[in-house]
């Protein structure tokens, strides 16, 4: 590595507080990345929970169709190629599932439950789910079978659409971070334009006063980086906190996986090589217009 | 490290100083007296005197302006001998610091052609500028140190550009920081240097690459007449190594202690020249000049 030349006096207070600047940049980013990465992971775990899933709902006023229909519909599934796992949720189960939404007291009396029947599809395999709510419908005509698919279709575009808005997000401020380190190393670039005249000179190139401005602004990246994580951390960790307070029946189970804490790991890494390569290349391209 | 008394017993000078003295350039002898620097004679000329020399500087028909202004330089023309000294001088505004500034490359000429060590600045790209700049030390009128750097560091500096290696660094800039007689403020910043000291600093940083053009604005502008004493005792000695030196100045008691020195005499932009010494230019001294500058 070329020696320093060390011919820049230190910054004034304006520019010591580009770390800080930066710091609120990374923190802004850091919120994307974990959102985005919290999606993913949730979204792959909805997909494994649910996507193998389908239920069966038989609903009818008349509690002799509802037992005979249901039976019925028990035999069709056990009768499936492809179909495991079936069973029948006890009416105290589906109870207990409505009970959120319409209160225990009104699903202890005596109101009409459909009846539920859980299975699942074998691992690796695929089954027209069409085809077979037609057959089930002439078994038991008013069972309805429920796949999930389409729900969790609808919920992983909604996801991709956040993560889209997330990385938008990431963009958005990673422009606004070249923009300012370009304007602080226009403002350094004249703060110290006597210096830098000096060097010249001297017999400095431009290549070697370049570098005197990417190790101070790789720095400064690094420096601001780990204050953002910093204080990406105590956000995160003031959302979990309450997040756990809350009732969780509500909220979906975010979860960062061990790629996405890799990336907020390197955010500031990354955030110190993007302000170096931005302040040499500024820096050079201001020093070719000079004698 | 060289040190004055053990120089002044046995006139060995340390390996900076003596490096001055290349092969086949000149030898060096002990010091005269009890002057702060080492003293030089020249012997031997043949790497920089012989029949292959090339012109330091040659200036034909040089026009130069700032903008769209007036001409500060208008068809300058002469050219400098390797091993030459000269002074250049004139009064306010008449543009030798223009001139200079040509000279260490740090403006181009509107019009005209230069050479700087046979190879014209013009059509030199801007890449292999560097390379020529490191050949030509200088020594600015306000001295142009940078002050949050030590008095070592600034001398240092033209060796850290070049990539030398910091044992040689070392020991390069403490004897010759001796030399000047700055051995016990090497650690100093500028802010804290008296106006001599700084001059002298700057001098030192302007020959530790031991340039082979050497220019000097208004070198004993900021110091009482027997530090400029001391400096254009320096300056002569550098010259006779080798190093041809141009001394921009007012002060005709300086221009006067070098008797038989060409001078360049600038006025409205127009360059004449005074003694002998040159080739190609005007022989005519300016009306502001006295007959007994001549």
């Amino acid at each position: 590595m070329a020696r320093r030349l060390n011919f820049m006096a230190r910054e004034g207070t304006a520019a010591r507080l580009l770390p800080w600047v930066i710091a609120i940049m990374v923190l802004l980013s850091g919120l994307a990345v974990a959102l985005g990465a919290a999606l993913f992971g949730s979204m792959r775990a909805w997909e494994d929970a649910t996507a193998r899933s389908i239920t069966v709902q038989i609903v009818s006023p008349e509690p002799d169709v509802l037992e005979t229909e249901a039976e019925a519909a028990e035999a069709f599934l056990k009768g499936q190629p492809n179909i495991i796992d079936v069973r029948p949720l006890p009416q105290s189960e589906t109870a207990a599932l409505l009970a959120p939404w319409l209160g225990g007291d009104v699903v202890d009396q005596d109101l009409p439950l459909p009846r539920m029947i859980d299975a699942s599809i074998a691992p690796g395999a695929t089954v027209d789910l069409k085809r077979m709510a037609e057959q089930l419908s002439v078994e038991a005509p008013h069972a309805r079978l429920d796949s999930y698919a389409d729900w969790l279709a609808n919920l992983l575009d909604l996801t991709r659409t956040i993560q889209l808005v997330a990385l938008g997000v990431i963009i958005v401020v990673g422009v606004a971070m070249v923009a300012i380190t370009v304007f602080a190393t226009l403002s350094r670039l004249a703060s110290q334009r006597e210096s830098i005249e000096l060097v010249h000179l001297i017999g400095a190139r431009d290549g070697a006063i370049a570098r005197e401005f990417q190790w101070r602004f790789l720095w400064i990246g690094i420096k601001g980086g780990i204050i953002g994580i910093l204080f990406l951390a105590i956000v995160v960790s003031v959302v979990i906190y309450y997040g756990q307070r809350l009732d969780s029946a509500m909220l979906p189970d975010l979860r960062i996986d061990w790629w996405g804490l890799a990336i907020l790991a390197g955010l500031p890494l990354a955030t110190g090589i993007m302000t170096m390569l931005t302040a040499r290349i500024t820096a050079l391209r201001v020093l070719a217009g000079q004698v | 490290m060289l040190r004055r008394d053990s120089r002044e017993k046995t006139g060995h000078l340390g390996p900076f100083i003596a490096g001055f003295a290349g092969p086949g350039r000149m030898a060096v002898a002990p010091p005269i007296g009890n002057m702060p620097f080492c003293s030089f004679v020249r012997v031997q000329g043949i790497g920089i005197t012989g029949a292959e020399e090339v012109v330091v500087v040659r200036f034909e028909n040089v026009g130069m302006r700032y903008g769209m202004g007036e001409e500060v330089l208008k068809d300058i023309s002469f050219h400098l001998e390797p091993g030459s000294f000269h002074f250049l001088s004139g009064p306010s505004g008449a543009g030798k610091s223009s001139l200079l500034k040509l000279m260490y490359l740090a403006h181009r000429p509107s019009r005209g052609l230069i050479t700087l060590f046979d190879e014209d600045i013009i059509l030199t790209p801007r890449k292999a500028l560097p390379a020529l700049r490191r050949r030509i030390g200088v020594v600015f009128q306000d001295f142009r140190l940078l002050d949050h750097l030590s008095a070592f560091d600034n001398v240092a500096l033209p060796l850290r550009i070049t990539g030398e290696k910091e044992e040689m660094i070392k020991e390069h800039v403490s004897e010759l920081l001796e030399w000047v007689g700055l051995a016990e403020r090497m650690h100093s910043r500028p802010p804290t240097l008296s106006g001599g000291e700084k001059q002298r600093v700057a001098i030192a940083r302007a020959v530790i690459a031991r340039p082979e053009l050497l220019l000097a604005d208004e070198p004993t502008g900021n110091v009482d007449p027997a530090m400029g004493d001391r400096i254009v005792h320096l300056l002569l000695e550098l010259n006779r190594i080798g190093t041809t030196t141009v001394v921009a100045t007012h002060d005709t008691r300086l221009m006067e202690s070098v008797p038989g020195a060409p001078r360049l005499v600038l006025e409205r932009g127009e360059l004449t020249v005074t003694r002998t010494g040159l080739s190609g230019a005007a022989e005519t001294a300016p009306a502001w000049m006295t007959p007994r500058e001549r």
